[in-house]
């Protein structure tokens, strides 16, 4: 255990599907300018769920965004599955710190919120979208606006809404911290349980270390300002996991060894 | 922690909030009531509260005849400001270069004291309701369009960033997740709004009319009627209230909508 997390295992550019290469930002260039990241290299394999650990305004939230199409790096590139990323796809689906549902819309229909933007067939979306808030133990609530549900069943219909069109990547930013820690770890059984039936390719923003460790491959480690990626960790526990697994003394351990890395940036 | 309520301080609370406003309603009229009879106080210059209950009695039909033209022009007016200042209220969220255009002068304008011009309306559109219809618009406009504008624009970054991700045209955010999210904003302003179309079309009868509410003030003026005078302000309080009662239900109907209620 020990030896393996020290080594630092990069991802070969041949099997890496998101891809993000001598990525800099800077906002308002000029004498006020903030980096707020440098020299970010990194790679997620296809099927690969990596979590980036760090501080807040350690900007990996806007590496993920860089990575969705919604930022402009100021140096580097992103490429997904070998092309370039200028703009939004929409094989990428995202999840926000809020559940960013529309009030005035029922679960399924905010589940259904895509098709309509891309104006597609309904019909054909309709039963995807009652399976996968079934599937997420929503099934009462299809038709429940979100006033009428809690934080976690808010953040479920999110998840259903970023994976109804089955994309390929799923973007995370910090899409649980909003929540109480008992949902919070409930939220994580949920996604690590429909992982293990969709296995897309996940990258998971966090600044939670047991979160990050419970739910990924690959643990990413960033300091703050200006953000660079100081760790980057395997995490050797199989699939399906199940909560138990942070009780074990291997699990905390690794904690431990990241919350290390963490704090040494102090 | 604190006191579980009991059913006594539940009857206590039910006065207070049910029953306190008519009393001191009522306290009011009656004190108005004993100190004019009391002191044989001018008619003319304050009527008795039953004075003016009598005059209502006495000019009912006058006083139900001059409230169409009143209120049809009023709401008229109010409608005709939502329309276009929501409208143009989408077109500044929508292009910048609208906006910038714009905006600074309907800020500017706003400052001035919009009464001032309604003898202008006068010249420009006639002695008919067309004047006081087009000033009501122009006084009532301007608290839609502000609000709208500010509603338009406060839509929760995160949705911005996820129609932004679903590829989705500036069009389509603005009105499936903007609009929608700003209603709350036109119903305020709408409450603003119609209270000032009144204002605009009594102004506008103040001017120039041959009929209305605010006609009949001036005529019941010009013969020291204060009675019928109070009488015709209490008539135009129930049609604001009644105008303000529709809206009011309209925001209880998008709190329902919103899924709130």
């Amino acid at each position: 255990m020990s030896e393996s997390s020290g080594k630092i295992e990069v991802v070969t550019e041949s099997k890496a599907y998101v891809h993000a290469d001598g990525i800099q930002k800077i906002f308002n260039p000029g004498p006020n300018q903030t980096v707020a990241l440098e020299h970010i290299d990194c790679s997620v394999a296809e099927g690969e769920f990596v979590s980036l650990l760090g501080p807040s305004g350690c900007g990996k939230s806007t590496l993920l965004m860089m990575i969705a199409g919604l930022e402009h790096p100021t140096k580097g590139s992103v490429s997904i599955g070998g092309e370039s990323m200028v703009k939004p796809r929409e094989d990428i689906g995202l999840m926000f710190q809020d559940p960013t549902l529309l009030p005035w819309k029922t679960s399924l229909e905010n589940v259904l919120f895509p098709v309509k933007i891309l104006k597609r067939d309904r019909k054909k979306y309709l039963s995807i979208a009652e399976d996968l808030l079934c599937r997420v133990g929503l099934d009462q609530f299809l038709d429940k606006k979100p006033a009428q549900l809690s934080g976690g069943m808010k953040q479920r219909v999110a998840i259903c809404r970023a994976l109804l069109y089955d994309p390929t990547l799923l973007l995370m930013d910090e899409p649980f911290s909003a929540l109480d820690a008992i949902t919070r770890d409930e939220m994580n059984q949920v996604l690590m349980d429909l992982w293990q039936e969709f296995k897309k390719t996940g990258l998971f923003v966090t600044h939670s270390i047991r979160e990050a460790v419970f739910l990924s491959d690959r643990v990413l480690v960033m300091s703050a300002r200006p953000g660079k990626i100081i760790e980057n960790l395997e995490v050797p526990f199989d699939r399906p996991r199940d909560f138990s697994l942070v009780e074990t003394p291997e699990f905390n351990k690794i904690c431990a060894y990241l919350r290390g890395k963490i704090d040494s940036q102090h | 922690m604190s006191a579980l309520p009991n059913p006594q301080n539940r009857v206590l609370t039910a006065v207070r909030d049910g029953f306190l406003p008519f009393l001191l309603f009522f306290t009011v009229i009656a004190i108005w009531e004993f100190v004019v009879w009391y002191t044989n106080y001018p008619k003319s210059i304050l009527p008795r509260p039953s004075a003016i209950v009598i005059a209502i009695f006495d000019n009912w039909d006058l006083l139900i005849k001059n409230i169409l033209p009143t209120a049809s022009v009023a709401l008229g007016g109010f409608l005709l400001a939502s329309v276009i200042g929501l409208t143009l209220a989408l077109l500044m969220t929508w292009s910048t270069w609208a906006k910038e255009a714009l905006y600074p002068n309907i800020v500017g304008f706003q400052i001035v004291p919009k009464i001032a011009w309604a003898p202008m309306f006068v010249l420009w559109l006639g002695i008919e309701f067309e004047s006081r219809l087009g000033f009501a618009v122009f006084i009532s406009i301007f608290p839609i369009i502000i609000s709208m504008t500010a509603g338009l624009k406060n839509t929760d970054p995160s949705l911005l960033k996820l129609c932004e991700s679903l590829t989705a045209s500036k069009l389509q955010t603005l009105f499936l997740v903007r609009f929608p999210f700003a209603l709350p904003y036109l119903i305020s302003a709408m409450k603003m709004s119609i209270t000032m179309a009144m204002i605009g079309v009594i102004v506008g009868e103040f001017i120039t009319s041959s009929q209305g509410l605010g006609f009949l003030i001036l005529v019941a003026f010009g013969k020291l009627q204060t009675d019928l005078m109070l009488a015709t302000v209490l008539f135009l309080c129930i049609v604001g209230l009644f105008f303000y009662s529709l809206i009011a239900f309209a925001s209880y109907r998008l709190q329902i909508w919103f899924g709130n209620k």
